[in-house]
């Protein structure tokens, strides 16, 4: 458990480190530019696609996920985030069987930390913060408990739909490399909630969230973005 | 720049992920068992470990002998899951065919451990019932029997 801890912080604390290097790297494109630039009038609102999630899918068979945001621009470079997408899980050990199925929806801000080099310049670098709320459906699940002098039991435990509340702290960048067609990543740090609602089995994998046992997650996304402007 | 960088942010990030494993490895116990400790009185208020000869422990319902370490005081011994009380027959000295019979009573609770490691049986001790050809007594010390290792034995066994 201790070592999963280190692994996670581990993950976490490098992508801090890389977050920063794209600071740095920004920074100094714009050295030769020191005049910031006014917010320009014009709106922005993007929808976006997590295109990792169908590659994770491909990686880890035993559980799936689809992510999409949608974000709105508002005065002082603070961007409306609501964001959402379905998933679950199957376990399938031998001592353990079941599956579970959720959607998700998260709803937050984001905040950019660069200044604008020219008027229609809409890549940031940004930190920000969510509410996320999971619906979760798990299985009947099977059991089976090991003894090794009175042998083995097996039972089952009832199926239960719960909902799991969660908040994040995120940061993350979005570079438009088409006019109007972003990517970028979003890190991810999220902190659950309801932990007593998963206590009797938490679900493998929740959507949205990461490992249902754990009360800590980490986790990226790698979105694909579209904006319309007016 | 920024492009590149971002390639190689993404790179970075999915290689992490990618070293994930399928199922996580269960890093503890996965039976609980209950901690008996053979004592002896020294004196009127003093008491000590008991160190068995050649100790044997046999679960009468599986028929599973559990052999201990000669001069022996502690014991771990698993309770039966199927059942709500767990029969042992204990033999001082392998060399001497003499035994004495200890009953536990409990109940039982079914407890998630992780997706790693499934489930185990927990059990809350009510009752010991003994015969007394070497036990003098049985003193119930602590009656959960969790896997926690930082309380005190469960049963002192007096010889």
């Amino acid at each position: 458990m201790e070592m999963q801890t280190h692994r996670s912080m581990y993950r976490f604390f490098c992508s801090i480190l890389l977050l920063a290097i794209g600071f740095w790297a920004r920074a100094q494109e714009g050295s030769n530019d020191t005049v910031a630039v006014a917010r320009p009038d014009a709106k922005q609102i993007r929808v976006g696609i997590d295109i990792s999630r169908p590659v994770l899918n491909q990686v880890f068979r035993n559980r799936r996920s689809y992510e999409f945001s949608l974000d709105y621009s508002l005065p002082k470079d603070i961007y409306l985030v609501a964001e959402g997408g379905f998933g679950g899980s199957d376990v399938a050990y031998e001592d353990l069987r079941y599956t579970s199925n959720n959607s998700f929806f998260r709803a937050g801000i984001d905040k950019s930390m660069l200044q604008r080099l020219f008027p229609s310049d809409w890549d940031y670098l940004f930190v920000g913060l969510r509410y996320g709320v999971g619906l979760v459906e798990r299985s009947d699940a099977v059991y089976t408990t090991v003894d090794p002098v009175w042998g083995s039991t097996s039972g089952s435990i009832e199926g239960k739909k719960v909902s799991a509340h969660w908040a994040e702290l995120t940061a993350g960048l979005r570079v438009e490399l088409l006019k109007g067609f972003f990517a970028g990543y979003t890190v991810r740090a999220k902190f659950l909630i309801t932990q007593s609602v998963f206590r009797e089995l938490p679900p493998a994998y929740v959507a949205g969230y990461g490992k249902g046992e754990k009360t800590t997650s980490f986790d990226f996304n790698f979105y694909l973005q579209y904006a319309l402007r007016w | 720049m920024t492009k590149l960088i971002l390639l190689i942010l993404v790179s970075c990030v999915m290689c992490m992920v990618a070293c994930e494993q399928e199922r996580d490895p269960c890093l503890q116990p996965q039976n609980v068992y209950l901690r008996a400790r053979s004592m002896k009185n020294v004196g009127d208020t003093t008491i000590a470990d008991s160190l068995l000869p050649a100790p044997r422990w046999i679960a009468v319902d599986s028929g599973v002998v559990i052999l201990f370490a000669p001069k022996t005081a502690a014991f771990n011994l698993p309770l039966n899951p199927h059942a709500d009380s767990a029969r042992f027959s204990l033999q001082p000295d392998s060399a001497v065919l003499s035994f004495d019979t200890v009953v536990f009573f409990y109940e039982r609770q079914l407890h998630f451990l992780s997706n790693a490691c499934g489930f185990t049986y927990y059990f809350s001790l009510q009752n010991v019932r003994f015969t007394q050809h070497h036990i003098d007594s049985v003193l119930l010390k602590n009656d959960e029997v969790n896997g926690n290792a930082n309380t005190p034995e469960h049963v002192q066994v007096f010889l």
